[in-house]
């Protein structure tokens, strides 16, 4: 049946929604009719460029990766779901095989692949499938991936109970590491923002102090800063991907702390390495996430994580790409779209 | 069913979808065949898989034969220069790294092995290889082979001695107690022995199968602050193993005491038996 209306990239600014057919579940697999999925700067990166720094992705490339569904269809041997199971998806096609796979590391496998939940229906391996409690909706379900990206973060920058953590920007990313942290044990959360719309948002979901970036220099910023949390901070995890936060989480992390930049930015940049290195402070990444669905969804559903008002635009998949362009404009007011792929 | 479990071997037909391997390649294999799809295979740690299917371990029949048949990415090529005999001998040599990993062996460690069988001597030759500066293995018997085969100590367990008495006898002989000690033999005694003389904040890893229930000083544990780890099989051993033996950092040669035919498996199990030889 060919009724799967879907969002597909076939190169720069080629971008189709179209009809495609029902994709079937092989064995271990279960298809997905869609209800809930999130947009993110990954997806609108490919929409633009067809292409992203780290990924390997081919055209013709299906976007969407942040979704929850009612389970459809149940492939052979498909023991742990039923029809009618409410599910977050994790989105991986992962090879299991591989010495990355095999060392719990399967977010970095060599041929995993990502996405294809802008559409109706999707079929995912039935143990990245994760049931959802009644209490939580598809909405706040698909947002288990951003968190589980948030956890991930957290957990490699090391975060430990007491640490002062200042978080660089706050988008939904920045937001959820806030809370992530605060729930780590983390004695102070910062965050910081251009936009002070967007800090409203993250003083409401619990950071402890924000902090509006306007024309200061970096060292004006370290100075303020570190006067604002009491001290140099412990973690710095910078979620803009810019020269200038990374920069500046380069210069205000404290000696042997940790900074994690999870922000995508350009492939190349200038930054002062030398003397953050010889001040052993640990410079990490963090991919994706592996094995943080039940955490992300148990915060999600005991309300640890509050992600009220974060939602702040939603279209239906029809007009997915008005969504891209409305998140290519970055309105003040944007947080988080979700688009609604359910057949109505 | 059939035994067999430390297998090397040549790769003699390709199943569909095998990249890494073709016909001809001398292999070795880790006797896993895990399922992939739990939470311990997805977090890196496929040895306690509880759906996993282990060689030689009922009802898993083994490879004691002239063929058998396993998941590719758990078979590893050979180079030139690692016989099959020493192919097969990364089994339990990957038993003594996993168990030396968990013991946090590093560069300049003090290490207690009780137990002079093929684990622990394969525990001594790995913790050699991760830098140990010395290595005491503890015996009732057998440490001749322990001592040819590089321990730098040895130590023969008196027949009316206590762990506690022992223990500071273990300190004078190495020059110092053992921040890490590694319990291959499944005997009570050797269990005592570990907490009484692995040093204070030490780690002690426990990987012989002895009785059910064992009484040991709990109390001793706590004030020392010693660290108790089980070790079961391994992890991703075989790729290090194999190069460790193919550019000489283990030599494991020394500890293979006898040869059969697969048409003398029968005697080569009563000589097991015996305890008189050792690989």
């Amino acid at each position: 049946m060919a009724d799967n209306l879907t969002a597909v990239v076939y190169g720069p600014k080629d971008f189709r929604l179209e009809n495609l057919e029902r994709p079937e579940p092989g064995e271990k697999e279960v298809q997905i009719s869609v209800q809930s999925c999130g947009i993110c700067a990954t997806d609108v990166k490919i929409y633009r460029y067809a292409k992203l720094t780290g990924l390997d992705i081919e055209m013709p490339f299906i976007l969407g990766h942040e979704a929850s569904g009612i389970v459809t269809k149940l492939g052979k041997e498909v023991t742990s779901l039923k029809l009618g199971d409410r599910v977050a998806a994790e989105p991986w096609r992962i090879c299991r095989y591989c010495d990355l796979c095999k060392s719990g590391n399967y977010n970095l496998c060599n041929v995993k692949n990502l996405g294809k939940c802008l559409a109706r229906y999707v079929v995912l391996p039935e143990d990245f499938c994760h049931k959802i409690p009644e209490h939580i909706d598809f909405e706040t379900a698909a947002l288990a991936e951003p968190l589980s990206v948030a956890i991930r973060i957290c957990t490699r920058a090391g975060i430990k109970l007491g640490d002062h953590v200042l978080v660089l920007g706050s988008g939904t990313i920045g937001i959820f590491t806030m809370q992530t942290a605060k729930c780590m044990g983390a004695a102070s959360v910062t965050i910081t923002d251009c936009l002070s719309e967007r800090l409203v948002h993250a003083k409401r979901l619990g950071a402890d102090n924000t902090f509006l970036v306007k024309e200061q220099s970096i060292p004006e910023l370290v100075d303020e800063l570190a006067k604002l949390i009491g001290k140099k901070p412990d973690v710095v995890i910078e979620c803009a991907g810019a020269k200038p936060t990374i920069e500046l989480g380069m210069k205000i992390t404290k000696p042997t702390g940790c900074l994690l930049v999870a922000g995508l930015g350009p492939s190349r940049i200038e930054i002062p390495l030398f003397e953050t290195l010889l001040s052993e402070i640990d410079i990490r990444g963090s991919l994706a996430y592996t094995n943080n669905y039940p955490r992300a969804l148990n915060l999600l559903s005991t309300g640890k994580v509050n992600i009220k008002g974060m939602i702040t635009h939603r279209f239906p998949l029809e007009k997915v790409e008005d969504a891209m362009k409305l998140f290519e404009e970055n309105p003040k007011d944007l947080v988080k779209i979700i688009i609604d792929c359910s057949v109505e | 069913m059939l035994l067999g479990h430390e297998v090397s071997g040549v790769v003699s037909k390709v199943g569909p979808g095998v990249k890494h391997l073709k016909v001809g390649d001398r292999v070795a294999v880790d006797p896993h065949t895990t399922c992939r799809v739990c939470e311990f295979c997805k977090s890196g740690r496929y040895n306690l898989c509880p759906d996993v299917f282990f060689l030689a371990t009922p009802p898993d029949s083994g490879a004691l034969a002239r063929y058998h048949v396993h998941a590719a990415d758990f078979v590893f090529k050979l180079p030139d220069n690692v016989s099959f005999e020493e192919g097969a001998c990364v089994e339990p040599l990957s038993v003594g790294l996993h168990g030396c990993r968990k013991a946090g062996v590093t560069l300049g460690s003090r290490v207690l092995i009780t137990g002079s069988g093929p684990i622990g001597l394969c525990s001594m030759l790995c913790a050699k290889a991760l830098g140990a500066a010395a290595v005491c293995v503890t015996d009732s018997k057998r440490l001749q082979m322990a001592k040819s085969a590089g321990a730098t100590h040895t130590l023969q367990i008196p027949p009316e001695a206590t762990a506690e008495e022992l223990a500071p006898k273990v300190a004078e002989l190495m020059g110092g107690a053992p921040e890490h000690t590694i319990e291959c033999s499944g005997a009570q005694f050797s269990v005592n022995l570990g907490v009484y003389a692995t040093k204070p904040g030490g780690t002690f890893v426990i990987i012989g199968h002895g009785p059910k229930d064992v009484s040991f000083p709990v109390v001793a544990c706590v004030a020392k602050e010693i660290t108790i780890k089980g070790s079961f099989r391994y992890l991703n051993t075989w790729p290090t193993v194999i190069e460790m033996i193919s550019c000489g950092k283990i030599d494991v040669n020394p500890i293979i005491s006898h040869h059969f035919t697969l048409e003398q498996t029968l005697q080569a199990f009563e000589m097991a038996k015996s305890g008189e030889g050792v690989k």
